[in-house]
């Protein structure tokens, strides 16, 4: 019987598929309300047009300026994937497509086990809010991205049965690819009838988190991580502002900036900046956990900035005869509460040598003011002050945190924070020249607005032979064109030369560039980019240069 | 050999086109006769109304025939949609959604239609009117086609047919499992 019924199904399998399907959609497509029949009027539509077609090769949805009022339904779309995968872009940039939902999540995601729903992107989208989440998403819905978006508050679920007021829902099972959310302003609704997210993330795990704002806008909790998952989360450079619904409560883990539940474990929360307004049953992270048997740390929080007015910065629970955290190189500044407690609901350390000794972490952090721009107030700048005392203090940086907030790189000895403050840090790398030697950039001095003894040196350099340090104000682009620009050879030219100074390498090979640096507190903020070339007959490079590294000197 | 003759109805049965008997075949084509009360018996070719409606660029009078043929403008509907451009396709959920209660017959059949195209659509707007089918108790004929559905030979389909089954049966069992989840998760966290 079981050979008849494979018969059978074969033979109405084969007779359903009879029939060809459209052809499947790949390549650019566009999204105008007021364009003709052959554009998508509204997302929804292009969304059913995917379903039905089936996806062949990535997916380009360029929306047109406008304002957009739609609650769009997503079921999985056949053929998507990590290579073919679906961009909906603001063709204008950001701030050109304003979106609200209409009747329920702005953007709801469905999938099934057998057929997930994969690899969306949302660059640029302005989410104005709307009666429901901006963007939810049911278990199997995996690897989205959501990147230069604005979600304003006012994204209120009203859906029956719906607990929570989100920006953003996942409801994983635990095994999906993660998703990416990064350079993007997320401001939570305010706590009302409902608790308020920013990221509500369930059973996830790979995700990354970062480069983004999180206005907390009296809310409950910024990020809340919840469900088994053992697949490291990656959450750095954000920075995490205003204040925490002001609930009363004698447990600090009331309400968080983050949450992590006991059994979420080896997230990394790195080089995020924290200047909040926390209630007394409130925190900025939130741990917890056995560090027993076979389960791996928890959490680890390095190189953060906990700026703080009341509550708690750090406060773990559950947590057995080990602290089931990892904690070092943050700087804390927590006038009026707590920098942590190993028990949400007794009062804690309140001072940095407590809290050492209270959990035994955090023994090369400080506690001091970060000198921050403007960390509260109408207009909030988190930005350190030229004599910020953030200046590497970080420690563990996770070697995928490469640069900073502004895109800044990050120097051999990063700060604490999600900016990186005046330093020198090399990119790129050089090509070989003589005895197979790769011209090094380095420097010597002080780093900082008025410094008289800094200097660009070089090393491994041809003998007694022409060197010439170039500079400018890009890394992108220059009068040549774009960056970086090969002259063969494997050489690259790294750094804009709008200026140039020539001298000759030492018989050591080497050379050095006093560059004194103005004491100007306009330059504060400005970048220039430096890099040397060498005369060297034995370059691959046919104009018989070699080059090093580049460095940025970051003001 | 009785299993066989079985199969082959059930494939003739699955392969035939769930018009009425009435509508000819050709979608493209589709006649209807509408009625007004008073005025004569009037036929009209519903493939273009169809074309119309998924290019957005209908009529009063297009509009007026749905309301009056919205079982037959349903089957053209699927029957265009399935073979038009992406943007087309788009619009075609919704065209069919407004066609109303009274096209859901057709909708509901188009789930065992042969091309893959047409079920698909179905099971799209199906899903989309999910909620709508659950507050809509008539709509027992759509809850059994989504049932059968739910083991379509196509994944996009039965993915559909799946979670439209579930929404038009007011289904919560995932957001009930979730606010478990979470309710325990902030008791032990205590």
């Amino acid at each position: 019987m079981q050979h008849r019924s494979f018969l059978a199904a074969t033979l109405l399998s084969a007779t359903l598929l009879g029939t060809a399907l459209p052809a499947q959609m790949a390549g650019t497509y566009v999204l105008d309300p007021n364009a003709s029949s052959s554009a998508f009027h509204s997302f929804t539509e292009a969304c059913n047009a995917m379903f039905v077609s089936g996806i062949a090769g990535p997916v380009e949805i360029l929306v047109m300026p406008g304002t957009y009022t739609e609650s769009v339904l997503v079921p999985p779309l056949q053929g998507a994937s990590s290579t073919n995968t679906i961009t909906f872009r603001a063709l204008a940039g950001p701030g050109t497509v304003l979106l609200s939902g209409a009747a329920g999540d702005t953007f709801a995601l469905l999938a099934v086990a057998f057929l997930h729903n994969t690899s969306m992107t949302w660059d640029g989208i302005d989410f104005l809010g709307g009666p429901g989440h901006a963007i939810s998403a049911s278990a199997f819905v995996e690897d989205l991205e959501i990147r230069n978006c604005t979600f304003a508050a006012g994204h209120r679920s009203n859906a029956a049965g719906e607990y929570r007021h989100a920006v953003i829902v996942s409801e994983n099972s635990g095994n999906e690819a993660g998703w990416r959310i990064h350079h993007n302003h997320i401001t939570l609704s305010s706590h009302t009838n409902r608790t308020s997210y920013g990221i509500y993330q369930s059973n996830g795990g790979d995700w990354s988190i970062h480069h983004n704002t999180f206005d907390l806008n009296s809310g409950d909790t910024g990020l809340w991580m919840i469900n088994n998952n053992r697949r490291i989360d990656r959450v750095y450079n954000n920075l995490f502002l205003g204040q925490l619904n002001a609930i009363n409560s004698s447990y600090a883990n009331s309400v968080c900036v983050i949450r992590a539940d006991i059994s979420n474990y080896e997230n990394e929360f790195t080089h995020n900046t924290f200047a909040v307004q926390l209630p007394s049953g409130g925190c900025c992270i939130a741990t917890s956990g056995y560090l027993q048997g076979t389960l791996p740390t928890q959490n680890y929080i390095y190189g953060n900035i906990f700026y703080t007015i009341g509550g708690t910065a750090i406060c773990m629970t559950n947590n057995g005869s080990v602290p089931p955290l990892e904690s070092n190189g943050n700087v804390f500044f927590c006038p009026g509460g707590e920098i942590g407690r190993t028990d949400a609901g007794t009062p804690g350390a309140t001072t940095l040598s407590a809290w050492q000794t209270l959990s035994g972490k955090d023994t090369n952090s400080v506690e001091i003011d970060p000198a921050l721009t403007s960390p509260f107030g109408s207009t909030i700048d988190l930005r350190p002050l030229p004599n910020s005392p953030i200046v590497g203090i970080a420690v563990n940086t996770p070697s995928y945190v490469t640069d900073d907030y502004a895109g800044r790189f990050r120097d051999g000895q990063p700060d604490a924070g999600a900016y990186e403050a005046t330093s020198f840090a090399h990119y790129g790398q050089g090509c070989a020249g003589t005895n197979a030697l790769v011209p090094a950039m380095g420097s010597t001095g002080t780093v900082a607005l008025g410094s008289t003894n800094f200097s660009f040196s070089l090393t491994q350099a041809a003998a007694n032979t022409l060197a010439v340090l170039m500079g400018g104000l890009s890394r992108t682009t220059s009068s040549a064109g774009s960056l970086p620009f090969s002259i063969g050879g494997g050489c690259q030219i790294l750094a804009s030369p709008d200026a140039v100074r020539s001298l000759i390498s030492s018989p050591q090979g080497t050379a050095a560039a006093a560059f004194p640096i103005p004491s100007s507190t306009s330059l504060s903020g400005f970048d220039l980019f430096f890099q040397w070339a060498v005369i060297d007959a034995a370059s691959g490079s046919a104009y018989g240069i070699t080059v090093s590294d580049a460095g940025a000197l970051q003001l | 050999m009785r299993w066989i003759s079985s199969v082959l109805l059930s494939l003739a049965a699955c392969g035939s086109d769930p018009m009425p008997a009435t509508v000819a075949p050709d979608a493209n084509h589709t006649p209807a006769q509408l009625t007004a009360p008073g005025a004569p018996v009037v036929t009209v070719d519903l493939g273009p109304v169809a074309e119309r409606l998924l290019q957005g660029t209908s009529s009063a009078a297009d509009r007026s025939t749905a309301e009056q043929s919205p079982a037959a403008l349903a089957t053209a509907i699927l029957a265009a949609a399935s073979k038009a451009k992406p943007a087309e396709q788009g619009r075609a959920p919704a065209a069919l959604g407004a066609l109303g209660a009274a096209a859901l017959p057709q909708i509901a059949a188009a789930l065992a239609n042969k091309d893959p195209g047409q079920r698909r659509i179905a099971a799209l707007t199906l899903l989309h009117l999910g909620p709508q089918l659950h507050a809509d108790g008539t709509a027992k004929v759509v809850l059994s086609a989504l049932a059968a559905a739910r083991s379509d030979a196509d994944l996009a389909v039965r993915a559909a047919a799946e979670l439209a089954y579930q929404r038009a049966t007011g289904d919560t069992s995932a957001l009930d499992a979730s606010r478990a989840a979470h309710e325990a998760a902030v008791g032990r966290d205590r």
